[in-house]
Formats: structure tokens, sequence, C-alpha cells
């Protein structure tokens, strides 16, 4: 596993990252109420993020936290509002359907992801069809080909997904993910929706696949355990903004962000008698239409001082990674 | 913890008619809890967990079926106590709270208006008083401004504060008996270690007694006093939680804490264990071992109901394989099986 870390770095180094996003935000306008004025939305703030050919890169954060919209970007379905997103160091603009080639989603509910009227084996030759690639004999090579790679039998190909288990319809969402050969995988938690025995058959699938098929994921997950287990790096992602970004195990070990800090004390491991952390967090994520002044994080932050509420921290980027905090940027 | 069980549990059954049969979804199963004590019931979606807490609660739809040989509540037997009977202690002196705190809570009143029903209807209160307590609430589960809150209705709120909302509501009477049916399923990891450790706290507090529906291993690691691990529709092992975690002994428990990866323990990047096969249908009933089908040490006689084996007095599990070899229950050989599994994958 080590010596797989340091090859996607290496790799890193030497080639353009695959998937690229340069000083990206999304706004969104809204409205609070019906004669409320629009006010703008920054769900992604100025983020630039890479992603290394080979790498599983881990996302994590709360709800509200802007990671959704980051993968919507990511796939193409959202231009962002300023900067550009690159695709093997080529800007994309606008060219969704060729993006959607190269880059394709694992969604979170297996159970609303797959449009029931349609069978099995249509929904995972869709992708074919739309992009008009082969003929339909060919169609049902590859088909038959890719549920193999899943671990689906053959005889669920005219069933539809009402007749599947929870499990079996996540293997058909990633068949239909993987049918075109993507190079990235936007899993977008993929598990958190499965049974504990399910979940582990899939993440395993997943790792399957990445060393076979030679992929390269986002892994989007609020179980930091699964997160920790399958990520090469980690971000983690706070109000719009990469507050952290560093390697798997440097990330657990010794996290710099107060909020990494804060996450990381709150998953709960199957260990009797260490009882439940007092995060000292409080319940209050902050609304982002209105979000706090300087470091976002600062009025949950233990840490915090006058400072903190003045200015940003700047981005500080070392051996470590990437971090976003006073504590380590030195004072304003 | 020697006390007096609050809830005693026998021979729970719950049958549901179906097109095609009788769904049994639980099959006679035995548990209690005592005062101050936390009992987590662990297991997969169908197991059974969910229905048995509302059989508990008098809150089966009203076409299943529920059987007991014992279902007694500080000495009320509650198999005896018709709706009338039932509804004086719901919210009273048991509580329930329910996953989903959007469709548990109703969108046309105020937060106010229903934390002060329970106290309104169950103390006879006054507006005054009730409004008091319900603020009083509010505040434990720390929810700041509560007075202002009162106001509010459900869709104004956070996930997590609706959450806290719906523990405030169940504590409002300072119930001896909670249920929490994956009370945090739906929040953040941050927001689930603040209620949980909010429960945990007011559980001191009241000395309630709690039972936890949970299939987050996780959260039955930190929180539980008392473990039962269930399996379509039956207990199929049952103990204190550093028992279960440091010796499991049913195959299926021991495969449920493969599946997860442990930080420190599982390598980064390692194969996770997992279950073949899938949870067998309960229409018309199960003979012998219902796991046997998904078991890696399935063999002639599991088609046989499998007998109770004891691991230590108040360890015991279900199946036809012997316990781990005698003497130390919690040390030295309940390491292995644990991670012989682990290591082999790998």
């Amino acid at each position: 596993m080590n010596a797989l870390t340091e090859t996607a770095t290496a790799r890193a180094s030497a080639e353009p990252p695959v998937l690229e996003l340069e000083n990206v935000s999304k706004t969104y306008q809204v409205r609070q109420g019906i004669f409320a004025p629009r006010k703008p939305l920054r769900a992604v703030n100025d983020v630039s993020l890479s992603l290394a050919r080979g790498e599983v890169l881990g996302l994590v954060g709360e709800s509200g936290c802007g990671k959704s919209t980051l993968t919507r970007l990511l796939l193409g379905l959202e231009a962002p509002s300023a900067g550009r997103v690159l695709l093997d160091g080529e800007p994309i603009a606008g060219e969704a359907r060729a993006m959607s080639r190269r880059v394709q989603p694992i969604f979170q509910d297996p159970y609303s992801s797959l449009n029931p009227r349609k069978t099995i084996g249509s929904i995972v030759s869709l992708p074919l069809r739309v992009h008009e690639v082969g003929s339909p004999e060919e169609w049902e090579t590859r088909v038959a080909e890719m549920m193999d790679y899943v671990g689906l039998p053959k005889r669920v190909i005219g069933n539809y997904p009402s007749q599947l288990s929870g499990g079996q319809r996540q293997r058909v969402a990633i068949a239909r993910a993987l049918i075109m050969r993507p190079e990235v995988v936007i899993c977008d938690e993929p598990t958190s929706a499965l049974d504990v025995s399910v979940q582990s058959q899939i993440l395993n699938l997943l790792m399957d696949l990445r060393d076979e098929l030679k992929l390269t994921y986002l892994f989007v997950s609020h179980d930091l355990a699964v997160v920790e287990h399958i990520a090469t790096r980690v971000a983690v992602m706070y109000l719009g903004r990469i507050v952290e970004l560093s390697e798997t195990a440097r990330l657990f070990a010794e996290p710099r962000h107060p909020y990494t800090d804060a996450l990381l004390k709150s998953v709960l491991t199957p260990e009797p008698g260490l009882g439940v952390p007092d995060t000292h967090l409080g319940a209050t994520f902050p609304n982002p239409i209105d979000p706090p002044s300087g470091c976002a994080f600062h009025p949950r932050c233990a840490s915090a001082t006058p400072d903190c509420a003045a200015k940003r921290p700047p981005r500080l980027a070392d051996s470590a990674g990437e971090v976003e905090c006073w504590l380590h940027t030195g004072r304003a | 913890m020697s006390a007096e069980p609050i809830l005693r549990v026998e021979g729970l059954e719950v049958a549901i008619p179906v097109a095609g049969g009788r769904l049994e979804a639980v099959r006679g199963i035995d548990f209690s809890v005592a005062r101050g004590e936390t009992l987590c019931l662990v297991g997969e979606s169908g197991c059974g967990k969910s229905l048995t807490s509302l059989a508990v609660m008098g809150l089966l739809p009203s076409r299943a079926e529920r059987k007991a040989r014992a279902l007694s509540f500080d000495g009320v037997d509650l198999t005896g106590l018709n709706e009338r009977g039932m509804s004086a202690l719901r919210g009273d002196r048991m509580a329930m709270i329910f996953q989903e705190p959007m469709t548990s809570l109703n969108p046309a009143y105020t937060i106010g208006d229903q934390l002060m029903e329970v106290h309104i209807r169950h103390r006879r209160a006054g507006t005054v008083a009730a409004r008091a307590r319900a603020i009083e609430l509010l505040e434990a589960v720390g929810i700041t401004a509560a007075a202002s809150r009162l106001s509010q209705y459900p869709h104004q709120l956070s996930g997590g504060l609706r959450q806290r909302v719906m523990i405030a509501m169940a504590l409002m009477c300072e119930p001896d008996l909670v249920i929490a049916d994956e009370p945090t399923t739906a929040l953040d990891v941050t927001i689930q270690a603040q209620i949980l450790y909010l429960l945990r706290k007011l559980q001191r507090e009241f000395g309630m007694a709690m039972i936890l529906v949970t299939h987050d291993l996780g959260v039955v690691g930190r929180v539980a006093d008392k473990v039962a691990v269930m399996y379509a529709g039956e207990v199929v092992e049952s103990g204190p939680a550093a028992a279960i975690f440091a010796a499991p002994s049913h195959p299926y428990t021991q495969g449920l804490l493969n599946c997860i990866p442990t930080p420190g323990k599982t390598p980064p990047g390692a194969r996770l264990g997992s279950i073949p096969g899938i949870v067998p249908s309960l229409v018309g009933g199960v003979e012998g071992c219902a796991f046997r089908d998904r078991c890696p040490e399935a063999h002639g006689a599991c088609t046989a109901a499998a007998p109770i084996r004891a691991v230590s007095p108040d360890h015991s599990y279900r199946c036809w394989r012997e316990a781990a070899p005698a003497g130390s229950p919690a040390a030295g050989p309940a390491e292995s099986p644990a991670a012989s599994p682990a290591s082999a994958a790998r």
C-alpha cells in the first residue's frame, strides 16, 4: 500500500493532474423568503484542487460545506462562476458531453439513481448509446463484460432495479459508471446507504476495479474510518474552502487544522470503554449566506484569537500538505 | 449492573400477515434493561430491531401480531394493557426518539406547542409551567436562545437541532426508559458525537434506562453497556459490550466486526471482510439456523434450531459451534477468532 501511495505521488509530480480545479468558485443567488432580495451563496469559494492519476482523494466535511457542489463542478454538471476546471491540463468549457466520457459519477442512493422502468441491461448500456460508441452487438459484449467485472450474475440483465438488493443495485451503478472506461470516477458517498456487510463488499470491489482498470477516484464520504481505509490523500472542506489537504496517514496522525482535529475526534470507533468524546464544537454550523468574517471556522474554534475573526488565513503549502489556519501560518 | 431491570422482555414475537403467508419478523427474543443502563440492539436492515422497539412501545401497525411470554415495564404487564393504559405510559414514563425528526415532528405546530403538549397532557401542567419546562429541556440539550425557538416551526431548524428537539421532547417527563431508534444515522459525524455525548450525559443525570437501536458498530462500541446482536428476527449473541467486542462468538458477530475498518488494526487498503449472501425471507418462518446460508462454518446440524451457548454467565450466543476453549472467556482465545479472518484475507 505504501508503495502504491509513493507511485501515485511520484506520478503526480511527473505528469499533469488528470483533473484539476484552478481557483474555482461557484456562487448561487438564493432567496430566504418570498419577498427577500436574492443574496449570493458561495458554495465553493476559490478552491484549487488536483487529482493525480491513480490516486484516491478523500473529501470530507459536514453537510452544507460544499462537497456536492464541488463534485458537480468536477463532473462538468455545473459551470464555475470563476476559475477553471482542467482535464489533463486542458481547460474544459461547456464540454459536458466530452467530459462525461472520461469522468463518471457513482451516487449515494442506488434506490433513486437507477431508473425503475428500465432493465439492468438497458441501464448499464445507456452511456454507450448516448455517446454512440460501437454497434448494438458490441454493446451486448461490453455490458456482459462489465457485469462480470462488478460481480453481477448474467441472469439479472433483464431484471428491473426493484428486483435487486441494495448491494446489487450499487454494483449496477458502478457498472454504468465504468462502461465508458472513464479515467476518473467521482464516488459521492457510495456506501452510506448500504448495510455494513454489503458496504465492505462494495469497498473491496472499488479497490479491485481501481487496480484493474487504472482508475482515479474522488471519494466523498462522511465516514472517516472508510476514508482512512481507502484514500491516499484527504481534503477537508469547511464552508466552501479546502482547509486542509494531506497524505492520509499524516492527516489522521497529525491533523493541523483545528477543524480536522474536531472531525477526527468525532469518529466513533468500536472500542468499548472509550466513551463518547466531547468535541466542544457547538451545534451551529454557520449560515453559508452570511459566513463569519476572517477564518470561517473561528466561531467554533477553541484556539481562535481576535486575529482569526479579522482576516482570512492564507494557504500554507509545504511538504506535509496544505493548511489554512493562522496557527500554522503565523499571525496576521 | 445488578439492579432490578425496569424492562423485561421474554419470548417476544412479532408477525405480520403478508401476501403468501406470515412474515415472522421477530422470532422469540429475550432482553432486559435496568435503570442507568444502555442496551444496544444491533443488526442490519430487516433483522427486526425496529419492530422490536415498536413492539415494546405498543406502536406496531394494527395488522401486526405481538406475542410475548413476558413484557413487563417496572412491574406492569404491558401485554395486558389496553391502548388507553399504554398511551398513559408512553411519553410519560417511556419515551421514543425516532430516526427521522422531520417526519416525526408535526410541521403544522411550533416546537413549543409540541414540547408543551407532552407536559400538559401527562402532568396536567399549566401553560406557564409547561413553557418553563420546555425552555429548561431545550437548554439541557444544548440549544441556545431556547425561549425564541419555541415559536419556530420544525422546517426552520437544521437536522441537528430537530434531533435535539426530539430528544428534549422525549425527556419532558423524565422517563424511566428511552428507546432511541437510529437517533443519529441521518446526521453528520460531528453532530452525531454531540448528540450521543448529550444522551449519555442526560442518562446519567436522570438515571434513565436506554435502548439504542443502531447498525453502527462504532456507536455501539462507545455507548453500550450491553449488546444484543440481532439476525433475521432472533438475538444471535448478547452480553456486556466489552465482552462482545473482545470475544465475538457468533459467526455473524465476527463477520460484522471484520466488515468495518478499525483504525490502527486494519491496514490501509487491505481487503475488508465480508458476509456473502443475503438475509433469508422470513415469510413462513425459518427452519434451523437462519444464518447457515451465509455462514463459513455451516454444516449438517445447522438445519436444526441452534442451541444457546454460554461464554460466561451473562454472555451467550446461539450457534451449533462449541464455545472457544473453556477457561478465559474474555482474554486469551478471544483474540484469535476475531483476528484470524482479517489476516487470512490479507
